[in-house]
């Protein structure tokens, strides 16, 4: 019993973390874009945190400030001087072009940071406290609460502000929204500067989780895709949910993976896999997810 | 005058094409009488720079196992394209695909007691190339239904978890792929006869780089002409039909569950053949491999190359393949030492920006530009170069 809520903890404060990277895919998913760059705007994030934060000793919050500013800095960028140039090419194309970017950044990142394992140390060390036999560690508390926060702002945000409701018109038709006079442009923008900043917190988050850093950890941007697919492409509540739901099947995989081995040969290292063994299910049975929108097909 | 009329007959349908679901003009039959002399002379032209590159090149390692890897990829590449560009069906996962082949000649191919855990069964290559082929085909037919419930981008995502699925299989599959550690994967072996490790041909010796050149090469070729009859045929205009429009191509009787798997399975069965020559050409892999950075450059080839293109394909095949070779080339490892990009270090174990993180970016930044710019490749270019050549000097060409 003491192991599941030791487990159920760790997936919820995991889960957190992959429900902002979701929420990241799907904000931008309402400008109408699959971003497959958002592992190396957290790469970008995590790695520019360690390095204000460890090597030049500033102050945390302002380094994830700084770090927030740059990304969304190059994410706002390439929106308006790349994406803006694919017009209505297909979804493919898009990605292709997001991917690219990925790789480009992943490269400049590795350049000027190098390829070792980073020891992170994390600002909070191995601080956290004991209730019971439950431990809790300050990073996961703060990755949960941190991330109840941002979910609340963004959905006020979203519900009740103007460029929120801009932002939703938009999602919801392109055309419509720019004919009421709405500046698709810069809703375009503000979409992708919330998007990446939200990716870049994840990042810093996920960062202090194994308390490493290294380019691979940009992969794990990809394990929110399940989390995505799952709530419902375009789905905000959706993001949140899946997102919790995946954190918690890698981290209880992970935790009973071995006594699951011995009737079931799901072999070892299951819990990376998990995610996406998921993926498929959810597509085959219900590809809009759990809260998406069934898509009419216009001929 | 009835050349003009088809030139600008072509140049309108060359407005704008874009990738996956609108009609590449390379395939529309052109009503022009081709003189089959002409065609013969490129034909042949390749053939004898096919023949005799490694020839010419025997001394030349490096360049001469670059040509290797390109035309291995080229045949891959070839195989994502029925499925990408002549299909419209998006995949990020044939490297799945391509391990699928691999691990298929590792059993087949390799030894029988090798006295670990490893499956082998110690067969000919003749047996294990086409049987790669066939094995990887028939997880295509499995992993076919994918693509008839899903579209463009669910499609894609569902790729995406097909090879972290892949990646898992390989690494726990311990008597097939040899776990984390990696296995050794067979040469090219007929009875008692390596011919990897080298051997004569009459007059002309071979070293092992050559040999698989030449097996390699003779794949290709019969993958060409394959792909190429197969895309004249019914089955090929289907292709191309679900492609441009999914529900017209139903109306129009086509079968879409059919052409969809049947497309998936021809794909990843001509990937899976690479797979298999690729794992053989290397020797030994680890299944890491197989990730999605591999996946996501057969993508890039065929877009750098040219969508719906038998030569965009090897094209792209070969530019990628050869990118890290130029790069080595002009950043000091020429003859004088020169280094053309200063911001470049060529040496090994440095920090900064190495060579083979400069070969990530200008990789990346061709991706992006011929996705912004040439949605047809290098085959787009070419095109768009031969309609100008055309245009200046009407009836000549």
């Amino acid at each position: 019993m003491t192991t599941l809520l030791q487990l159920l903890i760790g997936g919820l404060a995991l889960g957190a973390i992959y429900s902002l990277i979701a929420l990241g895919f799907t904000i931008i998913f309402q400008a109408g874009i699959m971003n497959f760059a958002q592992g190396s705007f957290m790469l970008v994030g995590a790695y520019m945190v360690s390095y204000l934060a460890l090597t030049l000793g500033w102050n945390f919050f302002i380094a994830l400030l700084m770090a927030i500013v740059a990304t969304v800095v190059i994410g706002v960028a390439f929106d308006r001087y790349i994406l803006t140039r694919m017009g209505s090419r297909p979804v493919f194309t898009v990605i292709m072009v997001t991917i690219s970017l990925e790789i480009f950044l992943k490269a400049v990142v590795q350049a000027m940071a190098g390829t070792d394992i980073r020891n992170n140390g994390d600002p909070w060390g191995k601080s956290g406290f004991t209730l019971g036999e439950l431990r809790f560690n300050t990073n996961d508390l703060l990755a949960i609460t941190i991330s109840l926060v941002l979910l609340a702002i963004f959905f006020a945000f979203f519900k009740f502000s103007k460029q929120g409701i801009a932002m939703r018109a938009v999602a919801l038709d392109y055309e419509a929204a720019a004919a009421v006079g709405i500046n698709i442009p810069k809703v375009n923008a503000i979409t992708w500067g919330i998007s990446v900043g939200v990716t870049t917190i994840a990042g810093v988050f996920l960062a202090g989780f194994p308390r490493t850093l290294d380019p691979a950890m940009g992969d794990s941007a990809l394990k929110a895709l399940p989390a995505v697919v799952l709530g419902g492409l375009g789905s905000t509540t959706g993001a949140v949910i899946g997102g919790i739901v995946i954190g918690l099947a890698e981290v209880l995989v992970a935790g009973y993976g071995e006594q699951v081995n011995k009737v079931i040969p799901i072999g070892s290292g299951a819990q990376q896999v998990a995610p996406y063994v998921v993926l498929l299910i959810v597509l085959l049975v219900r590809p809009h997810g759990l809260f998406g929108k069934k898509g009419v097909e216009r001929v | 005058m009835s050349l003009n009329m088809d030139d600008t007959l072509e140049s309108t349908s060359a407005v704008k094409p874009d990738l996956v679901t609108s009609p590449t003009k390379g395939n529309v039959a052109t009503p022009v009488k081709v003189n089959p002399w002409k065609r013969w002379r490129w034909r042949i032209m390749w053939m004898a720079i096919l023949i005799l590159f490694p020839l010419v090149m025997g001394g030349n390692k490096e360049w001469l196992s670059v040509a290797v890897f390109g035309l291995i990829a080229s045949i891959g590449a070839i195989g994502l394209n029925v499925l990408t560009g002549y299909t419209g069906q998006a995949s990020l996962g044939h490297g799945f695909f391509l391990g699928v082949g691999a691990y298929t000649a590792a059993v087949l191919g390799g030894p029988v007691n090798s006295g670990t855990e490893l499956w082998g069964l110690g067969w000919s290559f003749l047996l294990w190339v086409p049987l790669a082929g066939l094995v990887a085909g028939v997880i295509g037919f499995a992993v076919g239904p994918l693509a008839l419930r899903l579209h463009g981008l669910y499609l894609a995502l569902a790729t995406v978890g097909l090879v972290f699925i892949g990646l898992h299989l390989f690494s726990n599959l311990k008597s097939v792929t040899g776990g984390e550690p990696g296995r050794q994967f067979p040469g090219l072996v007929i009875g008692n006869a390596d011919l990897a490790t080298g051997g004569s041909i009459g007059p002309i010796t071979l070293n092992r780089d050559q040999v698989y050149y030449f097996v390699v090469a003779l794949v290709l070729v019969g993958v060409i002409v394959f792909v190429n009859n197969v895309m004249k045929r019914r089955i090929g205009r289907a292709f191309r039909a679900v492609r441009d429009r999914e529900i017209a191509a139903e109306l129009l009787g086509i079968n879409l569950a059919k052409t969809k798997v049947t497309a998936f399975v021809f794909s990843s069965a001509l990937t899976g053949m690479a797979g298999a020559l690729y794992g053989s050409y290397l020797r030994y892999t680890e299944p890491n491999l197989w990730n999605m950075t591999l996946s996501i450059q057969y993508t890039a080839m065929i877009i750098i190359g040219g969508m719906a293109s038998v030569s965009g394909a090897i094209l792209g095949a070969m530019i990628l393949t050869a990118l890290p070779q130029i790069i080595d080339l002009t950043t000091g490892s020429n003859p004088w030492q020169v280094n053309l990009f200063p911001f470049v270090t060529n040496e090994v174990g440095t920090h900064g920006l190495t060579t083979s993180l400069f070969n990530q970016m200008l990789y990346a930044m061709f991706l992006a530009f011929f996705l912004l710019f040439e949605p047809q490749g290098c085959m787009g270019l070419y095109r768009r170069l031969v309609n100008k050549v055309k245009n200046r000097s009407p009836g000549k060409g």
